[in-house]
């Protein structure tokens, strides 16, 4: 087997400046990624051999995208793209799809594997036609795509007007915003943007847009229920209290082709699970969070976590956590000197500390509400790839007390394609509200391999491979 | 449904089979992509209940848009480049 001194995974901004930090101290980094190109899902640029003037859109944080690009050019970093990690093992063993040579052994290994998007679950979430607002974004920025008939974009957070903005300044016909917080909250949440003019400028930037262009703003609204046959065709929407409980006597129609969501983002932590870090659930972002020391270093010994696995920060804090690893992997394998290592860990943790506020700011934002889960009906689908209903669920919770993994034993929730990964959020918010508001749940699903789905001769090669040896 | 960006330079065109139809497609575009400028927004059925799904998390986690290719593998049509011997099924 293969033995390296740090492998990476993931390459969004954690793991790139990791990676770069790392190897400009002769550090030997391998970057293993999915996408064909680097810089993670809020990097996403058009697709080669696609081209077009400049870049498709204004990118927020280009600047980042910059630096790393530039350094990059510097470095001799070597990556495996367009590769899917599937399995982490005892000893920093990590195995991925590629057939000449599919498991390396790391010293050190840096898990960067980002968020995804939080789903909740309603009447016709599943429907084609319903899609994530990041799932939107990818088409736009990547694919150089729009939208042409009528979009509904829904939610809570400042993606849901940035998106906007920028659908409807490539013409897509965007017929409201609909954000669940109140308008008082927004106004309480904006004077934390003070001490961070450049995202409050911003804010007003996209909500000039969306007036400009006559797009209704629909404060303490959400969406009920998702209508159509084959495909989405009206969104039944309805007004919510503070807790997003909706309200009797406000429901209404939309006429919609497509609904994109955001509620906030969930940490990936599917490696780290895996891998027998411990987490601890956060039952607010209805995900758990790898339990690190000052080094990002988790109750594994060797194993780092950086970005937004390790709960949502934004892309600055991201960076600034990958160069902390990047240092402390360099000073474990002796290429820098204690003392040198020592005062930037000192740097960096303060600056670190500095964009502190901004993942609370986040937390808060997004923090799940329980009048969400008044959404659900007993048909309800809340785990999409193996079909199980909300009501099969409840019963499950209410007439058997069941544990999370037994709910998954006992119903297959979790045990489909995304491997849970769209579920269990769902899964945990009615679980708080099932027991009580304060309880906090003390098993997760346990992670197995694969970690995505796999063809079968991918561990045909393996074993090939292991028996040439 | 969808249209392509006319400030994106494409190249040139190719065809790609969808359902037993021809479909515009060009290199660097994903399957999502192609389905959805034909507009198509459904790209398959599940398992059990052969109910319709479609595009929904984009980059590649959800697996709701699984597509059949002729040899009988099923690929996520946000993640899989469009490549012009594809012959692709969005109805199984």
């Amino acid at each position: 087997m293969e033995e390296r001194d740090f492998v990476v995974i993931g390459a969004g901004p954690a793991g790139l400046r990791a990676a770069l930090t790392a190897a400009r101290m002769g550090v030997d980094v391998i970057v293993i990624g999915e996408d064909p190109h680097h810089g993670g899902q809020i990097f996403r640029s058009l697709t080669p051999p696609l081209q077009t003037q400049g870049h498709i859109m204004e990118l927020q944080d280009h600047k980042i995208l910059d630096d790393l690009q530039s350094d990059l050019n510097e470095v001799d970093i070597h990556f495996l793209n367009k590769t899917i990690v599937w399995g982490i093992f005892d000893d920093n063993v990590i195995a991925f799809d590629k057939s000449n040579k599919s498991l390396i052994k790391a010293k050190k290994i840096l898990i960067a594997e980002g968020a995804y998007e939080g789903p909740v679950a309603f009447p016709g979430w599943t429907l084609p036609g319903v899609m994530t607002l990041g799932g939107i974004q990818i088409l736009l920025k990547s694919q150089g795509i729009i939208p042409t008939g009528k979009i509904i974009i829904a939610g809570t957070g400042p993606l849901l007007f940035y998106t906007a903005s920028q659908l409807i300044e490539k013409g897509a016909d965007v017929k409201a915003v609909l954000e669940a917080s109140s308008l008082n909250q927004w106004m309480r949440w904006t004077m934390h943007l003070l001490r961070a003019p450049g995202i409050l400028g911003k804010g007003i930037k996209y909500l000039n847009i969306l007036r400009k262009h006559h797009v209704p703003v629909y404060y303490s609204t959400v969406p009920l229920e998702a209508k159509g046959s084959d495909g989405l065709k009206e969104v039944v929407i309805a007004q919510v209290d503070k807790q997003w409980h909706p309200m009797p006597g406000t429901k209404r129609e939309m006429a919609a082709d497509l609904l994109c969501l955001n509620f906030g983002f969930i940490p990936s932590t599917q490696f780290s699970h895996m891998a027998g870090c411990e987490h601890t659930c956060d039952p607010q972002i209805r995900g758990w969070l790898p339990k690190v020391n000052s080094n990002y270093e988790t109750s594994v010994e060797g194993i780092h976590v950086a970005g937004d696995c390790t709960g949502i920060c934004g892309v600055k804090k991201a960076v600034l956590e990958g160069e902390l690893v990047g240092n402390e992997v360099a000073r474990y394998l002796g290429r820098i000197s204690g003392a040198e290592a020592d005062r930037r860990l000192s740097v960096l943790q303060k600056k670190i500390h500095c964009l502190s506020w901004y993942q609370h700011f986040l937390r808060k934002i997004y923090s799940f509400r329980p009048g969400l889960l008044d959404l659900l009906t007993d048909e309800t689908i809340i785990c999409r790839c193996e079909e199980v209903n909300f009501g099969m669920i409840s019963h499950l919770f209410e007439n058997n007390s069941c544990s999370l993994e037994e709910i998954k034993l006992f119903s297959r929730t979790g045990m489909g394609r995304c491997q849970g990964r769209f579920c269990y959020p769902s899964l945990l918010g009615i679980f708080s509200k099932v027991l009580s508001e304060n309880k906090v749940c003390s098993q997760d699903f346990t992670s197995r391999i694969p970690a995505k789905p796999l063809p079968l001769e991918t561990l045909f090669d393996l074993s090939a491979h292991d028996k040439s040896k | 449904m969808f249209k392509r960006l006319e400030t994106v330079e494409r190249g040139t065109p190719f065809t790609i089979q969808v359902d037993g139809e021809s479909a515009t497609a060009y290199h660097g575009e994903t399957l999502a992509t192609v389905l959805l400028a034909m507009g198509k927004i459904a790209m398959g059925k599940t398992f059990q209940k052969h109910a319709l799904r479609g595009y929904y998390c984009g980059m590649g986690i959800c697996h709701e848009c699984l597509v059949e290719l002729d040899d009988g593998t099923k690929v996520r049509a946000c993640q899989t480049l469009a490549e012009p011997w594809m012959k692709i099924r969005t109805d199984s």
